[in-house]
């Protein structure tokens, strides 16, 4: 799927003094972005245990997970930014999950495949973490013990589905600190109600002259 | 008892000797065979009605119920043979012909001898088609605490036995005959009148009688259970307490042949409510404006360690405790030393409300006591009682009155809530400086007159022992942990001791009446253990402390 | 009552019943082991049992040692293996002393086993190591000091092995509430004392001047296959020293069971060895039926044997199929996991699913097949050996694969022996014993079947073993599906265990207050001890199970072959090259879930 509209285009109808032109490319660019990243997930399998049996089905060539643009498995954390964590984490695992999802880079996300890695699943036991979520951030919780293969797909389509709208955790925090990287925090939010406003006076406007707003 | 020589018979091959004048049920218990029975109950009269434990008896050409054959010398008796197996057999389908499909709704699931005796001698597959079943009533409201169903009655008759045998209420009666037998209450009315009546409750095999304040609150098998004693007079009845998640939901009596048989009353069967009410959560201090606010227990205990260590500096006659008889011997033996080393006041009594004159008193004819408090008879052996010429409870009000002591130390409620001179107390105690009141609940009376105030522990968040009124040392055993920041007495007192350079014994309940029996005479040679579950009376009661 | 001696006791007639009769005291006392335990060690023994057919002796702590030596070379009694060794907190029985260790022998060449007991002192439970007899004592006797805080007296490495450093108390003991966790705050290393991984260097310089390379492998880790660490000492690319680390996936198994109703086990079970978890659920389920005497009707058994042997091809699959990958050879990997899929399809048709599937019950299963299953299974069973030959004219007469797998690896008989090997790599070092041969169970009496056996001991004969099982596994289906499925119930009608039909539940009250105390208060087993084992397709699956007569078991010990097979591992490891030590590793069939339970 490509952007609806070529990069850099004019929407039709704008002028240059349109305050909807200033937002309407960097829309388009993290569009075009995020539709890049969801195709290519590279995933950082944190198998541990029955789910990664699982998983190892998601990406065989029976469900061949390639179809969904997420099958360059990489187990090492630098090279990916999928995180599946697929299998029981036990407190002595703990950190070692940290370590490796500390040194993934941004943007990164993250699905606890199976109940044992959402929830601890039924292990109500002393040595056994009750859902990654206590020390990484999760995106996607996948339940089933195992999930089905079908399952672990449907939660990777919904993940790319939040990519491609920006939602998750990793790109809106990776956005606003870019953001304060540059300095430009006061000027985004200035820029916002600024957009807001005129928006909201023109769609007032059109009403008045009888047009859809 | 019986002054018959024991008598050896053989069951099952195994060769047991019992009592004279037992039947032969109670003798396959001693040899590790548990009969099947509804009907019979230790506590009531033989009846042989449900036919449940039939057993073959050599010499006898059928079947007899072991519940009503006397054990004779030489008796052959043959539990497990294959014509007394397939007899009971036989029966517990009988009983269940007409038993409704009530497990998934009935509260005594999990606990019913139906379903036991079905997984153990059962196992048949049923003949009885549903259509075939006969009904009777259902929900019979019988009144403040039971809810009869007639369908799921196995016609045992124990609840009829005990309204004749034990309480003498003659409440339950059976009506009509034949396949539509019943049990119930003359027209089906409440049940009033009868202050035992929950124990039919407990002796109810099946489903039939259920308790309402029980019924539906919890399934019995998630219920964890503890052993205590009943705190509501001076006869402490043992009670099994069933609790899940730090609530208590209810006592069921446990069988003390010798205090309290199967039963308990009904006031005290209601006691476990109060247990959770109202509690102080935490240690509670009265700053000078006279507003309270809470404290930890550091600040709690350090205001009041300096509050005695002035008083005690001046005159330590100026200190006076109140012991209680609602806590265990442990606690008030704690306290006793707590008054006389670590203060070193003679100013110490436990009868504030005078319920220990009426220990031995009964107040009805079957369980139930004049004095309303577990450890009237223990504070007596622990010689908490001051001697003639001392100050005694008495005293002290005055004392607090004429303005002469400065700290008033009390354990526990009872000067309030077992007085009927409450302006009295109030006028008194108006007039001391300091008064430090360890209380598990709150009460405004308190509030109106105390100065701090430390979270006690409840008896059951706590493990200690009891005499009750015929001199027998009972153990409780702790339930949960203690609720919110609450802390045991002796506990406190020991920190309190600690901080004003006189330590004294801490720990466990059971570790402080091994010290208690070790230091004190009048406990002398008991042990934790040897208690037991059903406790043992004291070495040499005094005859102050042996009830009827 | 016609007997036949065999090494599960004196078995009865009927095959169905695979646990043996318990003998006289006569009969007990003429049995060799007490014999000659009475003679040489007279004033040791404390006490002999016989339950089920398992014989239990009573040692005094003092001489375990010497009791233990006796056993492994009397002529007489040749117990070569120490199976396993299983902690017991006797605390919530009428027991005393508190604890006890439970050693369980084997003799491989009497095929006889033999249970002690050691009751140990209640405030210090101490007692001699036995790791200077049997190096399976090593990795077992950590686990009892970690999960009961036991002290083995001797013991060369005496640390926790499953919970982590920062663990407080022991989890097995009664008084552990099954929930009470403790966060661990740091990852640490299995070489404590080693200067260069405190430095965060990578080399370091021995007294003898040469420098070493440390590398550090998993727990997450591509070629680990799970949760394993190996931290290992290289001098160039030569292994010179290793540790094995492993518990990151101790998912408290054997404290689950013991808080969960015997059927509510069942899914716990299937996730040992995920990749074969209905061979985990027969085995727990015989253990359950030789305690509670439950007879399986013949349709179950057959069920359940065919479905083994397709989880042992599956099994195996998985082995081969990603220990290829690890030395490059992707495509291996796709020719296993698409027959897998067909056996997958398989299992999802009796139960609905895959993976973990908690078929069995114990009796029987928990749902009869559906129709059509023969056949389906026959078609599944003829696509397996395209695949196999695919795998076997890629790999097997490969040059670069022998290169890289004959010759490494390599683990003796009598090693295997002494580390308690059992299954695939076991017979891979010419250890010849197959429980489904020498200890038959569920019908393999009947069947036809070779085990194959090699005596290298190699990565490449353990590659061999399991390509050759595979076929046998075959063999054993086929003849299972001309027999065809017998007719009858799918599970026993012992109310004792099996719950009735629903509309029987509905429809009388007896069989609704058997399914209601069956689901609320579970099984009234007596009480007893009793071990099961079955071959599952890592080896010897053993569960020691005790019983207190409640509805949950008071004590579930999982004999976990892996454990013990891994264990090996830094034996194996020293002088190897670092490049073999995926293969080795992979070849091992290490499953994280049976390994750290």
């Amino acid at each position: 799927m490509a952007p609806e509209t070529p990069l850099g285009a004019p929407a039709a109808g704008s002028t240059a003094s349109d305050p909807r032109r200033e937002g309407w490319l960097t829309t388009q660019l993290d569009h075009y972005v995020n539709w890049g990243r969801k195709n290519a997930l590279w995933p950082m399998p944190f198998g541990t245990a029955c789910c990664a049996i699982e998983f190892m089905s998601v990406v065989s060539s029976h469900y061949d997970l390639s179809r969904f643009g997420a099958e360059v498995v990489r187990f090492s954390p630098r090279q990916s930014d999928l995180m599946i964590v697929a299998g029981t984490v036990v407190d002595k695992m703990g950190p070692i999950l940290k370590q490796i999802w500390d040194q993934m880079p941004d943007p990164k996300w993250c699905i606890a495949m199976g109940v044992c890695a959402s929830s601890g699943g039924f292990y109500r036991a002393y040595h056994v973490m009750q859902g990654i979520d206590e020390i990484v951030p999760v995106d996607i919780y996948v339940p089933g013990c195992p999930p089905t293969p079908e399952g672990l797909i449907h939660g990777i389509i919904k993940l790319q589905e939040m990519i491609a709208r920006g939602e998750t955790r990793s790109q809106i925090a990776m956005k606003s600190r870019s953001l304060e990287e540059q300095g430009h925090a006061e000027e985004v939010a200035r820029r916002a109600v600024r957009t807001l406003e005129e928006g909201r006076a023109r769609a007032m406007a059109d009403a008045g002259r009888g047009r859809p707003a | 008892m019986s002054e018959r020589p024991p008598v050896t018979l053989t069951i099952d091959g195994k060769s047991v000797t019992a009592a004279a004048g037992t039947n032969v049920l109670e003798a396959a218990k001693l040899v590790g065979i548990r009969v099947p029975n509804f009907c019979y109950h230790a506590d009531l009269s033989w009846e042989g009605s449900c036919r449940m434990c039939l057993v073959g008896i050599e010499g006898r050409p059928k079947l007899v119920p072991s519940c009503c054959e006397e054990v004779r010398e030489g008796m052959v008796v043959h539990f497990g043979r294959p014509d007394a197996e397939e007899a009971r057999r036989r029966q517990l389908e009988f009983l269940l012909v007409n038993h409704p499909l009530d497990c998934p709704i009935c509260d005594q699931a999990g606990e019913c001898k139906l379903q036991d005796y079905y997984m153990e001698h059962g196992g048949y597959d049923s003949r009885m088609p549903r259509a075939l079943k006969v009904h009777k009533r259902m929900v019979v409201d019988l009144g403040d605490r039971i809810i009869l169903d007639k369908e799921r009655c196995v016609l045992c008759s124990r609840c009829v036995r005990f309204c004749r045998e034990v309480s003498g209420s003659h409440a339950l009666q059976f009506f009509t005959r034949g396949v539509t037998t019943e049990i119930g209450t003359e027209n089906n009315q409440p049940i009033t009148g009868d202050d035992y009546i929950g124990n039919v409750v407990d002796i109810c095999p099946v489903g039939a009688l259920t308790s309402k304040d029980f019924r539906f609150k919890q399934r019995v098998w998630f219920l964890k259970s503890a052993e205590s004693v009943c705190t509501q007079c001076a006869t402490g009845c043992n009670v099994r307490v069933d609790h899940k998640d730090g609530t208590i939901y209810r006592y069921v009596p446990r069988r003390n042949e010798a205090v309290n048989k199967s039963w308990m009353c009904d006031f005290g069967r209601d006691s476990y409510a109060m247990l959770h009410e109202s509690r102080v959560a935490m240690p509670r201090l009265r700053d000078a404006g006279g507003a309270w606010r809470d404290a930890d227990w550091d600040e709690a205990l350090t205001v009041v360690a300096a509050r005695l260590a002035a008083a005690k500096a001046a005159d330590p006659a100026s200190i006076a405790v109140i012991a209680s008889p609602r806590q265990s011997n442990e606690t008030n033996w704690v306290a006793a030393r707590f008054a006389r080393e670590a203060v070193g006041t003679p100013h110490l009594d436990y009868r504030v409300d005078g319920s220990h004159a009426k220990t031995g008193t009964m107040q009805d004819k079957l369980l139930r006591r004049a004095d309303p408090h577990p450890n009237n008879a223990g504070c007596a052996a622990l010689g908490l009682a001051p001697a003639a010429g001392r100050a005694d409870v008495e005293a002290i009000l005055a004392g607090c009155e004429a303005g002469n002591v400065k700290v008033l130390y009390v354990l526990g409620l009872e000067l309030w809530t077992g007085r009927s001179d409450g302006d009295r107390v109030a006028r008194a105690l108006a007039r001391v400086p300091c008064v430090v009141v360890h209380a598990a609940h709150t009460l405004p009376a308190v509030d109106a007159v105390a100065h701090v105030i430390l979270a006690d522990a409840e008896v059951h968040e706590q493990e200690g022992t009891f005499v009750n009124a015929q001199g027998r040392v009972q153990r409780f055993a702790q339930v949960m942990p203690p609720a919110a920041m609450a802390r045991p007495a002796a506990a406190v007192l020991a920190d309190l001791a600690a901080r004003l350079d006189a330590p004294l014994p801490a720990g466990a309940g059971s570790q402080l009446f091994a010290a208690l029996a070790a230091a004190h005479p009048s406990f002398a040679g008991l042990t934790w253990a040897g208690l037991g579950r059903f406790g043992a009376p004291l070495p040499h009661a005094t005859p102050q402390t042996v009830g009827s | 009552m016609s007997a036949i001696d065999t090494p599960r006791g004196t078995m009865a007639a009927d095959p169905s019943k695979f646990w043996g009769e318990a003998k006289d005291a006569a009969a007990l006392e003429a049995d060799p082991t007490v014999r000659a335990l009475r003679a040489e060690h007279g004033a040791a023994v404390l006490g002999v049992e016989d339950f089920r057919g398992d014989l239990s002796v009573t040692i005094r702590p003092d001489d375990l040692l010497l009791v233990a030596q006796t056993l492994k070379i009397h002529p007489e009694l040749r117990y070569d293996i120490l199976a396993d060794i299983a902690g017991l907190d006797n605390l919530l029985l009428d027991r005393t002393p508190r604890f006890h260790v439970v050693y369980h022998f084997y003799s491989t060449t009497r095929k006889k086993r033999v249970r002690v007991h050691v009751p140990l002192d209640d405030a210090k439970p101490a007692v001699d190591s036995l790791t200077p007899l049997y190096k399976s004592a090593n990795w077992a006797e950590r686990e009892a000091y970690d999960l009961f805080g036991f002290d083995f007296v001797n013991h060369p490495d005496l640390r926790r092995i499953l919970t982590h450093e920062e663990f407080v108390g022991h989890p097995l003991r009664k008084d552990y509430p099954p929930d009470r966790r403790h966060m661990l705050s740091r990852s640490y290393s299995a070489y404590p004392g080693l200067e260069a991984e405190h430095e965060g260097r990578h080399t370091l310089v021995g007294a003898d001047g040469i420098e070493r390379v440390y590398v550090n492998l998993g727990p997450s880790h591509p070629a680990t296959h799970g949760t394993l660490r190996i931290q290992a000492l290289l001098d160039g690319e030569i292994i010179v020293d290793s540790r094995t680390e492993i518990g990151y996936l101790h998912r408290c198994f054997e404290k689950m069971a013991e808080t969960h109703t015997y059927t509510q086990v069942f899914p716990f079970t299937d996730r040992l060895n995920y990749i074969s978890a209905f061979n985990n659920n027969v085995g727990f389920a015989m253990a359950v039926e030789k305690l509670m005497q439950v007879e399986v009707p013949p349709r179950a058994v057959w069920i359940r044997t065919l479905l083994m042997e397709f989880n042992r091809i599956m099994d195996h699959m998985i082995c081969i199929g990603t220990n290829l990958v690890d030395m490059g050879a992707l495509t291996n990997f796709w020719y296993f996991f698409n027959p897998r899929e067909r056996i997958y399809e398989l299992l999802e048709s009796t139960c609905g699913a895959r993976l973990t599937v908690s078929y069995g019950r114990v009796g029987g299963v928990a749902q009869d097949i559906p129709d059509g299953f023969a056949e389906h299974a026959r078609r599944v069973a003829n696509e397996m050996p395209e695949f196999i030959d695919y795998v076997d004219k890629l790999a097997t007469r490969n040059v670069i694969f022998q290169q890289r797998t004959r010759g490494t690896g390599v683990v003796n008989r009598e090693n295997a022996i002494s580390w308690g090997w059992s299954g695939p790599n076991g017979r891979a070092s010419g250890l010849d014993m197959d429980f489904r041969r020498d200890a038959p169970y569920g019908g393999y009496e009947s069947l036809e079947f070779d085990v194959p056996m090699r005596t290298d001991g190699d990565t490449f004969s353990r590659y061999m073993v399991r390509m050759l099982e595979m076929r046998e596994s075959l063999r054993i289906i086929h003849q299972m599906l001309d027999r065809g499925v017998p007719e009858g119930p799918h599970i026993t009608s012992d109310h004792r265990v099996a719950l009735p039909e629903k509309n029987r539940v509905y429809g009388n009250i007896e069989a609704l207050m058997n399914h209601f105390k069956l689901i609320m208060h579970g099984f009234s087993p007596p009480v007893g001890e009793v071990y099961s084992y079955t071959e599952t397709p890592t080896g010897e699956l053993g569960f020691y199970l005790v019983s207190d007569g409640s509805g949950k078991p008071y004590r579930l010990k999982v004999r976990a072959p892996s454990f013990y097979t891994f264990a090996a591992n830094d034996e194996m490891l020293r002088g190897q090259m670092v490049s073999d030590f995926v293969a080795i590793l992979g070849t091992l069939n290490i499953i994280a879930g049976e390994l750290d339970r």
